[in-house]
């Protein structure tokens, strides 16, 4: 029996205000460098300097976007007065300042090698990311967890009735699709439909539930019919694969995330919502990127989401800036299925 | 009180009202610019080469005024006297008079320029002190006593780096990188900035100043003198070491004296030699005497740019830092990242082959009727078209004030 929460979460991590797309781009890659000399098992500790002649305001800003970007490549980031048994990583964070530009440089000191820190350094723009922005577009992400319960979900779609007198849910489930029905705050187990295979089913078995052609796709098998009542609806062989969602642009440093592409603009950019990049035993993340378009790479865009888990399976939520997520919650066993909004301010 | 500070104003604000349109910031044409240099310049002739880089240098200053243009090559082209002004009097090695190009509509605010060659840097401070000169270099270390003794005093960023050379092929103790590592550890780069620079510079870890490249404080300048002394311990011949300088630039003797006592503390042997026309040496090629081991060497930023700057350094200093160290030198890429940049000068140093010590500015003494001066920056000439004299006493007083 599952149990459903309708609940919504913001991410309250230590926001950083949003920074221009270069200066976005600039932290990016610092993180990428980061997270290619160091570790994610060991935590990290941040120390910053500022050389340049950015105020307080906007390093501590560079830092904590610094921070999320990391915490979105799976690290930790330990507390400066940690006593963690773990060996924690030293990152000297410095802002520095040359002719070309800004300058944002880690040093970063492991205590497994000897020798001596590493340097990964990138260029910022001439201009200071506080000066000439633009009251842009950002993104916030949102959360809302739908349906939470021990057996493995594929995937689900929640159904609103045009009335309003009662909503449906249908859960994607290796061998069923069922459906749950809410006039209040009870949902009722409502009708169940199995799902032939003649084959077994893969290791790393994946289903999507496709609301606009009131389809259902695993591997070989294709369902259809009506999706809010599930009456008639049919299971057979097919060889129709899995749609991954939109293709969205690379972003970089999480080619080994899930990404979708929304159906949704801010401003000129597209929206895309990504993974981090970490295995199914850790918990995760998830960060919305803008794209203007395909030649220049997507920038992140607000805070990212933390989950308690991996998420397995990301879909985009038919014709709205929204994605489904299926995440397997590491402190409950539970399979959680969430809606994410991302909204647009500008 | 207030009412009497209003009062005092008004009369303030009318005196202001009262000054004549024509200001003492408005540029006047006319007047001749005494200038003084340190080096001797043999001919003006651009196929005439140089034959110390003091005199190049110096040759391309002039060059830059009597030139309409500079080709690609970065030699001079055109006829001499094309430029802002025409060369009307030359005595080579000892004086110059360049007057204004009449012809140009651009003509600049100076009538001429009195060049006198062969000033030495005592000389040169004195005769700014006295109002004999108007404009000339002063040793970066002689720029707060010239400033105590009422010189106007123009300093540019830090782009001149001093730095110790490890380049004599034939030298076994400077193919050891434990030797060379060892004169690194030693040497307190803050006393030299302190007390011998007079805080006239900054100390130097990478091959760029941090105002260029930004990453410079990425390398390290504070010195180990117990690193130094583990290291020498461990260098079996324990040899003398010979550190080289210009015989005829006295801050690079005042550094090698420094680096001799630093070495010395931390056990290892080392004797300071001069070296007789030492520029003159480099500019030929000539090979050093086998008893020099390590070397000052003075090396100026041709741009402010980072990547091309390391990039000249790599060119200049190349050949001598494969043959001691085989250190890994390549060509800088082209578009290099800060990264890229960081990573070449970190191949440079780890090799200990380049010590760099200290990066010191560029320092203009002016008269007090020179106005409109702005301080170049690495690779630029001396904007003396812009330039004009104040001749009016009054201001020039105001000035001095």
């Amino acid at each position: 029996m599952g149990i459903c929460i309708i609940a919504c979460s913001h991410a309250v991590a230590q926001t950083p205000t949003l920074l221009p797309p270069q200066w976005n781009e600039a932290v990016t890659r610092l993180a990428d460098k980061i997270a290619a000399d160091v570790s994610p098992l060991h935590p990290l500790s941040f120390e910053t300097k500022n050389i340049s002649g950015l105020d307080a305001a906007e390093v501590a800003n560079l830092q904590a976007a610094l921070e999320a970007e990391l915490k979105n490549r799976s690290f930790r980031i330990a507390a400066a007065d940690s006593t963690s048994p773990q060996s924690i990583t030293d990152v000297q964070f410095t802002v520095s300042q040359g002719v070309a530009g800004y300058i944002l440089a880690a040093e970063i000191h492991t205590a497994q090698k000897d020798t001596g820190a590493q340097a990964a350094i990138v260029s910022a723009p001439k201009s200071p990311p506080g000066a000439g922005q633009q009251p842009g577009e950002s993104l916030t992400l949102s959360k809302r967890l739908v349906w939470q319960q021990p057996e493995k979900i594929l995937d689900f779609v929640l159904f609103s009735e045009p009335a309003g007198t009662y909503s449906t849910l249908v859960i994607l489930e290796p061998d069923r699709l069922v459906s749950y029905r809410s006039s209040d705050a009870e949902w009722q187990a409502w009708r169940s439909v199995p799902i032939a295979h003649a084959k077994p089913w893969p290791r790393d078995l994946a289903g999507q539930i496709n609301v606009d052609e009131k389809i259902v796709i695993l591997p070989g098998v294709q369902c259809s019919g009506d999706l809010s009542s599930l009456e008639n609806f049919k299971c057979s062989a097919s060889d129709q694969p899995l749609d991954g969602g939109r293709a969205a642009a690379r972003i970089s440093g999480r080619d080994e995330s899930s990404q979708v592409q929304l159906d949704a603009r801010c401003g000129a950019n597209s929206v895309i919502v990504a993974t981090g990049t970490g295995d199914w035993i850790q918990s995760d993340s998830m960060q919305g990127y803008l794209s203007k378009d395909r030649k220049q790479p997507p920038v992140s865009s607000g805070v990212g989401i933390e989950f308690d888990g991996p998420v397995v399976a990301l879909n985009a939520q038919g014709r709205e800036s929204a994605a489904r997520a299926i995440v397997l919650n590491l402190k409950t066993g539970n399979y959680e299925g969430y809606i994410v909004t991302a909204t647009c301010s500008h | 009180m207030l009412r009497r500070l209003a009062a005092i104003s008004s009369v303030l604000l009318v005196a202001f009202v009262a000054m004549p349109a024509r200001s003492a910031r408005r540029p006047r044409y006319g007047g001749t610019l005494r200038v003084e240099i340190g080096a001797l310049i043999a001919s003006l002739d651009v196929s005439v080469a140089a034959t110390t880089p003091e005199e190049a240098a110096a040759k391309t200053q002039i060059d830059t005024l009597i030139y309409d243009t500079k080709d690609a090559g970065a030699g001079f082209a055109g006829v001499a006297g094309s430029g802002l002004f025409r060369a009307t009097d030359w005595e080579g090695g000892k004086h110059a008079i360049l007057t204004t190009n009449s012809s140009r509509d651009d003509r600049p605010f100076l009538d001429s320029i009195e060049i006198i060659m062969g000033v030495s840097a005592r000389d040169r401070l004195l005769d700014l002190e006295l109002g004999k000169a108007d404009f000339a270099e002063i040793p970066p270390q002689d720029a707060r006593s010239a400033t105590e003794r009422g010189v106007r005093v123009s300093v540019s960023k830090p782009d001149e780096l001093l730095a110790l050379v490890f380049n004599n092929a034939d030298s076994v103790a400077a193919r050891n990188p434990g030797i060379r590592e060892a004169v690194a550890q030693s040497i307190d780069r803050a006393a030299i900035v302190n007390f011998i620079l007079q805080k006239m510079g900054e100390a130097a870890g990478g091959l760029l100043p941090q105002w260029s490249s930004g990453t410079a404080f990425l390398f390290g300048t504070a010195n180990d003198p117990s690193r130094a002394k583990e290291l020498w311990s461990q260098i079996s011949s324990s040899p003398t070491l010979g550190l080289g300088y210009d015989s005829a630039d006295p801050l690079e003797q005042s550094l090698a004296e420094r680096i001799v006592v630093n070495a010395r503390e931390a056990g290892i042997s080392m004797t300071a030699l001069a070296i007789p026309n030492a520029s003159l040496a480099k500019a030929r090629g000539i090979s050093q005497t086998r008893r020099i081991d390590v070397q000052l060497m003075r090396w100026r930023m041709p741009t402010s740019l980072p990547e091309d700057a390391l990039g000249s350094f790599v060119q200049d200093v190349a050949s001598s830092l494969e043959i001691t160290s085989g250190a890994n030198l390549r060509a800088v890429p082209d578009s290099p990242s800060a990264q890229d940049i960081y990573n070449e000068q970190r191949a440079i140093l780890d090799s200990y082959a380049v010590v760099p010590l200290v990066w010191v500015p560029r320092v203009y003494g002016l008269s007090a009727r020179v106005r409109d001066w702005t301080v170049p920056g690495p690779g630029e000439p001396w904007p003396l078209a812009d330039v004009w004299l104040d001749t009016d006493a009054a201001a020039v007083k105001r000035s001095q004030n």
